[in-house]
């Protein structure tokens, strides 16, 4: 999250004008360079999204929870590769929403939310985003649980979702752990299917076990599986050249 | 062992039958040898005695044909005589007279004796032995001597190899006789020595007994060695094979206890769901997305 926040400013920068005072990459420049990169993690990350938002079929999702298995897993910076990816091979509009359940909001640090070019032509959750690029905005959890009360009301969360859906084409929706908080869940089943996010030799068996079985006994839609930070034996330098 | 070489007069019966077999063989070949001597004189014989009965023994070397002149020089004197004689007696009688008459008749007689000598005149022959006939006859002769010459040695040689053949029997009777003894020999003499043997143990057991003694080994100093026993290469071997076979073990051990993932192919088969992706750990993944951002 902390690597998140850190960038977030930068790709604003980047993405406003008026900030940076050079105007912003066109989708020409993005697929090019795009094309160029050969990184494990950014084909891995492409596959994800054609496999789950691009080539899904009368499936394809349009809202996806990714939730770890424990809170110990990181799933910032996934969500925020897969909006970007979600960027270069798709021509709608992404959010990546930020979920936290409630007690969490307060170790967060604030945003300095630059002025949306666009502000007031779209629906109250976009103007109040904040847009990374021409097609990419990121949905902090303030802005998210505004107006929410002490807990987590159904009836709530499934209007802020259905107006995720009116105001973007994608959601990618950072979700509480699973095997942790029930809201996981609840959001899971809200939404088009929910990404289980596992950290290599971090995430036990059993835990993951016992979070498939109650997404199986929940029927939430599990699209897959991802695992992050997976080492390997080989040295980075020798496996670059292999 | 002793008596029978001395009955027998054999040393080494094996060794001398083989000589004996040697001998008779080499007589055999020699005889074999002999009785084609013998059949080629044979038929040489038979082919010199046709030739002789074919061939002449002399030959007619010189034949040389001559008048007799002494005896032609009287009947030519003795014809000149009587015509002498009847041209005197013709001067005083007629022809027809007896006394020509004789007279003629002897110088008739006189002619046809000088003719019958020119007619046969002295034939001297001269002739010599044949030299091929002399050459078969001596050939032959030679031939016989040698012919009997190979049978009488045939004959003794035959005698010979019935020697050898008796001598070679009797000497490998000998050999099997000599070997049992030989073999008897030396079964006892490892009996003696094992006798030996057991019964200076047994004395020397005896002896400890009767001191009181169980055993006694004398005592070394102890040494240090020169060298070491395993060098430093061996313990470095052994060393790193046993480094590398435990660092293997608690590889596997800690790969078989780990309760976490590791890699996709474990989710898949832990999980049953298809892993959408994995990424690389976060240093990597923040290095490449900043080097994105960077293009």
């Amino acid at each position: 999250m902390s690597t998140l926040i850190e960038l977030m400013p930068r790709i604003a920068s980047e993405a406003d004008p008026r900030a940076a005072s050079v105007e912003l990459p066109s989708e020409t420049q993005l697929d090019v360079s795009v094309s160029d990169r050969s990184s494990i993690a950014e084909d891995q990350i492409r596959r994800l999204v054609r496999q789950v938002f691009v080539h899904g079929g009368q499936r394809r999702a349009r809202q996806v929870v990714f939730s770890p298995a424990d809170e110990e897993t990181e799933v910032a910076d996934l969500c925020m590769m897969v909006g970007e990816a979600l960027t270069m091979q798709d021509s709608g509009t992404i959010c990546v929403v930020e979920t936290l359940p409630r007690g969490c909001t307060a170790g967060i640090r604030p945003i300095d939310r630059p002025p949306s070019r666009l502000q007031g032509s779209f629906g109250i959750l976009r103007d109040a985003s904040q847009q990374l690029s021409s097609r990419l905005w990121f949905m902090p959890g303030e802005v998210l649980l505004d107006g929410c009360g002490p807990h987590w009301s159904g009836s709530w969360i499934r209007g802020r979702l259905a107006e995720l859906r009116l105001d973007f084409d994608y959601s990618v929706v950072q979700g509480p752990a699973i095997g942790v908080h029930d809201e996981a869940g609840f959001l899971g089943s809200l939404c088009d299917g929910v990404v289980l996010v596992l950290r290599a030799n971090r995430t036990r068996r059993l835990v993951a076990q016992s979070v498939i079985e109650k997404l199986r006994v929940a029927k939430i839609r599990l699209l897959g599986v991802v695992l992050t930070e997976r080492t390997f034996p080989v040295p980075g330098a020798v496996y670059c050249r292999l | 062992m002793i008596d029978f070489t001395r009955d027998q007069g054999v040393v080494a019966a094996t060794q001398q039958r083989d000589f004996e077999l040697q001998k008779l063989s080499a007589a055999e070949a020699d005889a074999g040898q002999t009785r084609v001597a013998i059949a080629q004189i044979s038929q040489r014989i038979e082919t010199l005695q046709s030739k002789l009965s074919s061939l002449p023994e002399r030959t007619l070397t010189q034949i040389r044909n001559a008048d007799n002149p002494q005896l032609l020089e009287k009947l030519k004197s003795r014809l000149l005589e009587l015509e002498l004689k009847r041209t005197e007696l013709l001067t005083q009688y007629e022809p027809s007279y007896r006394l020509v008459k004789e007279v003629d008749q002897e110088i008739a007689e006189a002619k046809e004796a000088i003719a019958a000598e020119a007619q046969a005149p002295i034939r001297d022959q001269t002739s010599d032995l044949e030299p091929n006939h002399e050459w078969a006859r001596s050939e032959l002769i030679k031939a016989q001597v040698e012919s009997s010459a190979l049978g009488a040695h045939l004959k003794a040689e035959s005698w010979l190899l019935a020697t050898y053949r008796d001598r070679a029997h009797q000497l490998e009777k000998h050999a099997i006789e000599q070997d049992r003894l030989v073999n008897e020999l030396q079964a006892a003499e490892q009996k003696y020595l094992l006798y030996v043997n057991k019964r200076e143990e047994a004395r020397i057991g005896d002896a400890l007994d009767q001191g009181g003694i169980l055993n006694v080994v004398i005592a070394e100093q102890p040494r240090v060695p020169a060298l070491p026993k395993l060098s430093a290469l061996s313990f470095a071997v052994i060393g790193l094979t046993l480094g590398v076979a435990f660092g293997t073990g608690l590889a596997f051990m800690a790969d078989s206890l780990s309760p976490a993932f590791r890699t996709p192919d474990e989710v898949r088969l832990c999980l049953q769901t298809p892993v959408l992706a994995w990424l690389p750990p976060k240093g990597i993944a923040n290095t490449e997305s900043a080097q994105r951002r960077l293009l």
